[in-house]
């Protein structure tokens, strides 16, 4: 018997016992830990994590041992993918694998959770996570303003004097760009668009043209229209719609 | 391990929830933290206060500031600085920061802003990434022929970030040189000089364009270069102008703003101190040439200027 086939008994805090490999379990730093320094025949207790979740946990383990050993025949690309599907629960079970990847000190669990959580966070306004999360808002208003204009810095999108960058607009999808309400704009984009005009004219338009300049100056520019155009309080969206190819 | 942004997540009819993202340990909401950039992260302080401490946590923006960041911070005078916060003194630097690179050394230091011939340097954080951006002003590089009035002009305008553009009537030997020694980060870097063909005004609340004294662009093209001290080299020719064949989609070099890319060099480590030099020529003097506004060259990240929205912060 080598020592691959080694098993290791977990028993979770629902009482429910797991035996695995110990390649597949000492992934898990904490279990590690007192599997070397325990008694290696008895059952591991993992108080803090559920029979559900630590299936669920066992299984990511599994697959990424698997596929580092080469027993399983798995590019870079699928484990990726294979991933990216892990985490497609809902949000109870997310943060219950949160808690126990920390609690069971599995860092690429741990990261790939938390990146998870990172990009339902991403692009949303407050409102929107608190909605997305459940968060309770504890400010009144005077406190929220207050922390809203003690965080306006970073949302200064000045990339020089009255220009900012765009940071993503790809053909043929609708972008947005949101630029402070400065008197004067020139808004050069990650793909090059060029524009020129007072916020005060821009709030009066409903339509503003848009030069795409290319990065190779030797290319043509590119008229686009801007198709959308809101005004906020210190800020104004603005919805770009490209259809031509650079 | 540490206390955890509870009693945040409120139910409805008051079912029981599981965790949510208030009841998740410090240590974990600062590991969802390394995934987001800085404006997501004071996006956040806007959810309650607990997330406001949490999105104002030293160990949070530290990870964000560059690795060198004392750096930049020596630029500044200390008062400044002293009893800041890392969110806040990232905050601080992602404003630019004005050097003095002196004409003909370094000067960067704890000396503070310096009054004199030169400056035009300045260096910033970008807010999404964190990565160190620098432009330096025309008034900064060493321009053939500048104090003649009949070549070359100094022009102020808002549409440059140091509000003053050299304006180039004529010449025959057109040549601009500049040098920058200053601590970057390790990173790939893009330089780039930013130009505009024919001068610009403003007529009756609109730009205009003028383009009497631009000629001689289209004849030769011009020739850019950036090399380093450790021996990088890069070297790029354009011609500014379009020819006369290619006025069919109309003129497109003409009357706008073009970073025209240099190259690229790599910076390994902040230290030793990198020191760039890069110029644009044309000194072919069987023709002149001019109309032609020089605002300033930009060091900025290479992924920044090709940045995606993918969320991952490197």
């Amino acid at each position: 018997m080598g020592s691959t086939s080694t098993k290791i008994k977990l028993r979770t805090s629902d009482q429910k016992v797991f035996e695995v490999e110990k390649a597949v379990a000492v992934q898990s730093q904490t279990i590690k830990y007192i599997y070397e320094n325990g008694c290696p025949d008895s059952v591991i207790h993992v108080h803090s994590v559920s029979g559900d979740i630590l299936s669920k946990i066992l299984d990511y383990c599994k697959k990424h041992v698997n596929s580092a050993a080469g027993k399983e025949d798995i590019s870079p690309e699928e484990l990726y993918e294979w991933d990216a599907n892990f985490v497609k629960v809902d949000q109870n079970t997310l943060f219950d694998l949160i808690l126990a990847a920390n609690c069971l000190k599995i860092e690429s669990l741990l990261d790939l959770t938390c990146q998870t959580v990172a990009n339902m966070i991403k692009g949303k306004r407050p409102e929107e996570i608190r909605t997305t999360f459940n968060i309770k808002n504890d400010y009144t208003i005077e406190a929220e303003e207050a922390v809203r204009r003690e965080n306006k810095w970073a949302f200064d999108m000045l990339g020089g004097v009255g220009t900012m960058v765009i940071e993503e607009l790809a053909d043929d999808t609708m972008s947005k760009c949101v630029t402070n309400a400065k008197s004067r704009v020139c808004v050069i984009a990650a793909n090059q668009i060029v524009m020129m005009r007072s916020i005060s004219k821009l709030a009066n338009k409903k339509s503003i043209d848009v030069y795409k300049q290319p990065q190779n100056p030797t290319t043509p520019r590119i008229k686009e229209s801007v198709k959308q155009i809101n005004v906020g309080t210190g800020f104004i969206e603005l919805f770009f719609h490209f259809k031509c190819k650079m | 391990m540490g206390a955890s942004l509870s009693n945040l997540t409120e139910g409805s009819n008051g079912t029981a929830m599981g965790p949510g993202l208030g009841d998740i340990p410090e240590s974990c909401v600062a590991c969802v933290f390394t995934y987001l950039t800085p404006p997501e992260i004071c996006n956040l302080a806007r959810l309650n206060r607990a997330f406001r401490g949490a999105a104002s946590s030293d160990s949070v923006w530290e990870m964000k500031l560059p690795s060198n960041y004392q750096d930049l911070l020596d630029l500044v005078p200390p008062e400044r600085y002293q009893n800041l916060s890392k969110k806040d003194i990232f905050a601080l630097l992602s404003r630019p920061v004005p050097f003095d690179d002196g004409n003909k050394g370094c000067f960067w230091g704890a000396f503070g802003v310096r009054e004199g011939l030169g400056g035009g340097y300045e260096v910033w954080l970008d807010r999404v990434t964190g990565r160190v951006c620098m432009a330096i002003s025309a008034k900064g590089m060493a321009i053939t022929g500048i104090d003649d009035r009949r070549y070359w002009n100094w022009v102020s305008t808002e549409e440059s970030r140091f509000h003053t553009v050299a304006y180039l009537q004529q010449i025959w030997w057109f040549e601009v040189d500049g040098v920058v020694k200053f601590p970057l980060p390790a990173d790939i870097y893009t330089l780039s000089f930013r130009l505009h063909l024919g001068r610009f005004s403003k007529r009756l609340g609109r730009r205009v364009s003028s383009f009497e004294h631009t000629h001689g662009w289209d004849i030769k093209p011009v020739t850019f270069e950036l090399s380093t001290c450790d021996g990088q080299l890069a070297s790029c020719e354009h011609y500014l102008d379009d020819t006369e064949q290619d006025y069919d989609n109309g003129n497109h070099k003409r009357g706008c703003w073009i970073d025209y890319k240099v190259g690229e060099f790599i910076v390994n480590d902040s230290e030793p101190v990198t020191e760039v030099r890069f110029s644009v020529k044309q000194i072919d003097c069987t023709h002149s040439k001019g109309g032609l506004c020089v605002d300033s060259v930009f060091i900025i990240p290479t992924d920044l200027k090709e940045r995606k929205r993918k969320g991952m912060l490197k």
